[in-house]
């Protein structure tokens, strides 16, 4: 799975101008995506919208999110998309970015704990999509992809002080790897 | 006609987004969650010098840099700073504009110290240690009193010993994987512990009644008044009588689990801890206080000041102290013997605090230095906030707040209350 998202990604971010260099019409675009992201661990839900023009059949532009799959994160990242068939609606697209953690806090006070935060880290999401045109420059849009987000927790301990010396310290880092699945659909104007 | 090429679009959308949703939950199976653990610890080695060795350096030498700023005594035209359990940074602040570290008293395992007139009194780990200071460039060691603190001497594997004592501790920092999401582990570890404790007390005399008492602050667990030094451990007020220097061991009372700070007024003694606010009486017996009041709270790390009507309590969690509470307590005192809660105070991470006048200094943790305008304890109005350093205690007198910061002793003017400014900051060395 990873390797099919990979190579997406490379042919996607490696040939974005090897096509005509006719003069072609700059638009401007929004994308507005409800996600389905499913993995090992649950199913969950997201949002996203990305905002760029359009030039023939590519597509560049930067999009924001949520992503609630196991730790609730917003990703901030660079979005290309390249329209392959004749009417320009099949489409492959790719998105690098970093994702931000939403949770700095841990719901709960634990003692002991002096701190307790997350780093976010690299977000990433490749796929294939289509769009079903209702408007001269709406359209209705669906997609499936392979998305992947790392994230690290730490939680730092307060050991109990002896009276002797200085405090011991200790903290417990994880961190989190994660593969989904991810089926967007939305609107694109 | 149109109608139905509509109806086909739709039922091929719904088609697609039904299979792509099908597809979804059938592919998640193929995909991963990985997560990486680990636990990292430190743990610390004790280096040893002879206790011989130990007091022949307690003097004053030449300037070190600060590497971890605790307790801070002011006296005259000194700051007496002490750097955790390394001794006492001797500070010249005749200008506080620019103040001069200009000597260092090494004094292994130093957490407290109080300063009346000439005299200097610390802690040395179990022992309390009597300087003379007349020459803060050249102070005289005139006592110890061995083995007075003995809560400095316990616990995960240390034990007493009378020859040696412990110098400096060298940080270890070791990593290990372990299953995600794994507990937090406590450790505890030190190769050869050991503690000293201290030998044979020297003697000496010289009346030191009516001298000036050096002003120290929130977090102190020593306090002067007249000629009684107040220390707390973890669950005693101990009382010391330094009517003739010597200190001598007075009285002990036991106060409350887990004491954390003295702060004295007037005739009165202030003691914070865990679970709340002690009041001790010191007018009718000052040898053998006897407590006239108390407050208590939810558990929680509390330094504590007062003025003739109201204490000022500070809570804060995250530590070892437990407790969930981050707060500013104001309590009105009725008397000295019964207090009572007038408002609370939302805090970050609150530790050391001051007041002069009507101007209340909260060192608010990582949120900076936090100052008040107290005139109306009901309705405290924050005058400025001073960000970006990580506060613990601070003194605020003569217009000048002296503010301990993780990364240094700061200085603010604060005579024109519009224009709070930074006079002056002594950084930390690079550890």
């Amino acid at each position: 799975m990873k390797k099919i998202f990979f190579s997406t990604l490379a042919i996607l971010l490696i040939v974005p101008f090897s096509g005509s260099s006719q003069k072609q019409k700059i638009q401007f675009h929004s994308i507005n995506t409800f996600e389905l992201i499913g993995g090992e661990s649950n199913s969950s839900i997201g949002f996203q919208t990305v905002d760029g023009i359009r030039f023939s059949k590519w597509f560049f532009g930067f999009g924001i999110g949520v992503d609630k799959y196991h730790f609730k994160t917003v990703p901030l990242f660079f979005d290309l998309r390249k329209y392959f068939d004749k009417d320009k609606r099949a489409f492959l697209y790719g998105d690098i970015g970093n994702n931000f953690p939403m949770k700095k806090q841990d719901q709960k006070v634990i003692p002991y704990n002096s701190n307790y935060h997350f780093n976010g880290g690299i977000y990433l999401d490749a796929g294939i999509g289509y769009l079903f045109p209702f408007a001269k420059r709406s359209a209705f849009l669906i997609s499936m992809g392979y998305s992947y987000k790392k994230l690290e927790n730490k939680m730092g301990a307060v050991n109990y002080c002896p009276f002797v010396g200085p405090c011991p310290e200790s903290y417990t880092t994880n961190q989190y790897s994660l593969g989904r699945i991810i089926f967007k659909s939305g609107l694109i104007f | 006609m149109k109608n139905t090429s509509i109806m086909k679009k739709v039922i091929s959308v719904c088609n697609a987004i039904c299979t792509l949703f099908l597809f979804t939950f059938f592919l998640s199976s193929c995909v991963k969650d990985q997560c990486k653990g680990s636990y990292t610890y430190s743990y610390y080695t004790a280096v040893y010098e002879t206790t011989a060795q130990v007091r022949s350096n307690i003097k004053s030498s030449a300037p070190q840099p600060i590497e971890n700023p605790g307790k801070i005594v002011i006296l005259n035209n000194f700051i007496f700073l002490n750097d955790v359990d390394k001794g006492v940074h001797v500070i010249d602040n005749s200008n506080p504009a620019s103040p001069k570290n200009v000597a260092f008293i090494s004094i292994p395992g130093n957490m407290d110290l109080a300063i009346k007139g000439n005299t200097l009194y610390a802690d040395l780990y179990t022992d309390l240690v009597t300087l003379g200071i007349s020459d803060p460039m050249n102070v005289v060691v005139k006592n110890y009193n061995r083995g007075v603190f003995p809560y400095r001497n316990y616990g995960y594997g240390f034990y007493g010993d009378t020859t040696k004592i412990i110098t400096q501790w060298i940080r270890k920092d070791t990593t290990i994987s372990q299953p995600c999401g794994g507990d937090q582990r406590v450790l505890y570890t030190t190769n050869n512990p050991a503690i000293y404790m201290a030998a044979t007390p020297q003697s000496y005399s010289s009346s030191n009644a009516g001298s000036p008492i050096g002003q120290g602050g929130s977090m102190a667990r020593f306090a002067l008044v007249n000629n009684y030094l107040y220390t707390v451990d973890d669950n005693y007020l101990n009382v010391f009588n330094i009517s003739h220097n010597i200190p001598t061991f007075s009285d002990k009372v036991l106060v409350d689990y887990h004491v954390e700070t003295i702060y004295p007024f007037e005739d009165k003694l202030f003691i914070g801890s865990n679970n709340g606010m002690f009041i001790y009486d010191i007018q009718s017996s000052p040898e053998s206080p006897v407590k006239s009041g108390e407050f208590t709270h939810a558990r929680s790390c509390d330094p504590v000041i007062a003025d003739g009507q109201y204490a000022f309590i500070t809570l804060h969690s995250g530590t070892t102290c437990l407790g969930y509470n981050n707060e500013l307590d104001v309590v009105k005192l009725n008397n000295f013997i019964d207090a009572s809660l007038v408002k609370v105070y939302n805090l970050t991470s609150p530790q050391g605090l001051s007041k002069d006048g009507n101007i209340l200094f909260i060192c608010d943790g990582k949120d900076g230095l936090k100052i008040f305008n107290a005139s109306d304890v009901s309705n405290l109005r924050l005058i400025k906030q001073i960000k970006n350093l990580e506060t613990y205690d601070v003194i605020a007198r003569n217009n000048v707040a002296l503010v301990v910061a993780k990364d240094g002793l700061y200085q603010f003017d604060y005579s024109n209350t519009n224009n709070i400014h930074l006079l002056s900051k002594i950084g930390l060395s690079n550890k």
